[in-house]
């Protein structure tokens, strides 16, 4: 009886190497948009399709009150960080779990440097809590999965509280979008403060 | 007046933050970069005409964009003129964005897997999925059940893990 080959399969790499290689496609299709687009040029067609002039961009008035806007958010963000280190400490739960929270927290204190620095535009901020909001659904994800593993209880307990604690944190993130969209000028309150500078 | 400036403001914020995501979007759905900025520009002057409608989110705008780029698609379909609308608006920025993805290889790759190595509905679902919506969401703005965007979340992950291969090994 001859034995059946081995077949070897094509070639592949893991959903977490093609999310490297998608979420570097994306930066740099960005990157590229930032580049070449106008956005002044962009608005006035949109306003002149319907027979309006664009209002002028905000003026960087009331300083003041900018400073403490920007800092109430930068400190409700490294709050969100330091939960999400908590929950990405490894044990429990999967690496993969662990790695995605880890990076959620790496995209917070990316978006919290940039709006204290003032250097961070409107599409990066928005665009870092994308990934914020994709890493911890992915993790929610991942931790939901382990939860139906025949595991040991503890071990499921310490599974349960990271999920629920990425659950509240994506709730959180909810808050924080709000509070950006504030910062950039899109709110529905007039009080609103001007955009940070770009 | 004070609403209606701050209105405007708001308009523009939501330009401001949504425009480039908005034109990677529909390259993703499958658009060259010229056509993308297109639609995108015809989505937001809907979505000015729709401004201060509660149904006006991000998801709307997308959804608006995806529906423009198949109706493009259909139209495109029926013509056999070279220059199937002249009256679009002028795609130089969308042109120099093209040529400098053609620059990126690892982009260059990534979009050609996406665009043809997917089937239109596992484009379509990795579309919104990168762009941060849940298999709710999706489903919900597609018309589908989240169990059908989960398995065609699978599949495109699947097709990409073996047609990203090689990029994946030649990029790290």
């Amino acid at each position: 009886m001859s034995r059946r080959p081995w077949r070897i399969g094509a070639a592949r790499i893991t959903e977490d190497e093609v999310a490297t290689l998608v979420t570097r496609a994306r930066d740099d299709i960005a990157g590229i948009l930032d580049d070449v687009l106008d956005d002044e040029a962009g608005l006035a067609q949109v306003y002149a399709a319907y027979g309006r002039q664009p209002p002028l961009r905000a003026a960087a008035a009331a300083p003041a009150e900018e400073e403490s806007q920007v800092g109430l958010v930068c400190d409700r963000i490294a709050m969100l960080e330091t939960a999400l280190a908590e929950a990405a400490r490894p044990g429990g739960s999967s690496m993969r779990a662990s790695m995605y929270l880890e990076m959620a927290r790496g995209f917070l204190f990316e978006l919290r440097s940039g709006l204290a620095s003032r250097d961070l535009s409107a599409e990066d901020a928005f665009r870092l809590l994308n990934n914020v909001r994709h890493d911890l659904q992915e993790a929610g994800r991942l931790l939901r999965s382990e939860q139906r593993l025949p595991l040991p209880p503890p071990v499921l307990a310490g599974i349960g509280e990271k999920r629920e604690l990425t659950s509240e944190m994506t709730g959180q993130l909810a808050a924080l979008d709000e509070q950006v969209m504030r910062l950039f000028g899109r709110s529905d309150d007039p009080a609103a403060v001007p955009a940070p500078h770009r | 007046m004070l609403s209606e400036t701050v209105a405007n403001v708001d308009f523009v914020a939501f330009y401001d933050a949504e425009r480039r995501s908005l034109v990677r979007f529909v390259m993703f759905l499958g658009a060259d970069a010229g056509i993308a900025e297109d639609i995108a520009q015809t989505a937001f002057m809907r979505a000015f005409a729709a401004w201060n409608t509660s149904r006006l989110n991000r998801a709307w705008l997308r959804k608006v964009a995806q529906n423009e780029y198949f109706m493009h698609c259909r139209a495109a379909a029926r013509e056999t003129s070279l220059d199937a609308d002249p009256g679009r608006a002028d795609r130089r920025a969308g042109v120099s964005a093209a040529a400098a993805v053609e620059q990126q290889a690892v982009t260059r790759e990534v979009l050609a897997a996406v665009i043809t190595g997917l089937p239109p509905k596992q484009r379509q679902v990795m579309a919104w999925h990168w762009d941060g919506f849940s298999d709710g969401e999706i489903a919900a703005e597609l018309g589908d059940s989240a169990v059908a965007v989960r398995k065609n979340r699978n599949r495109a992950m699947k097709n990409l893990r073996r047609s990203l291969a090689h990029v994946g090994k030649e990029g790290k």
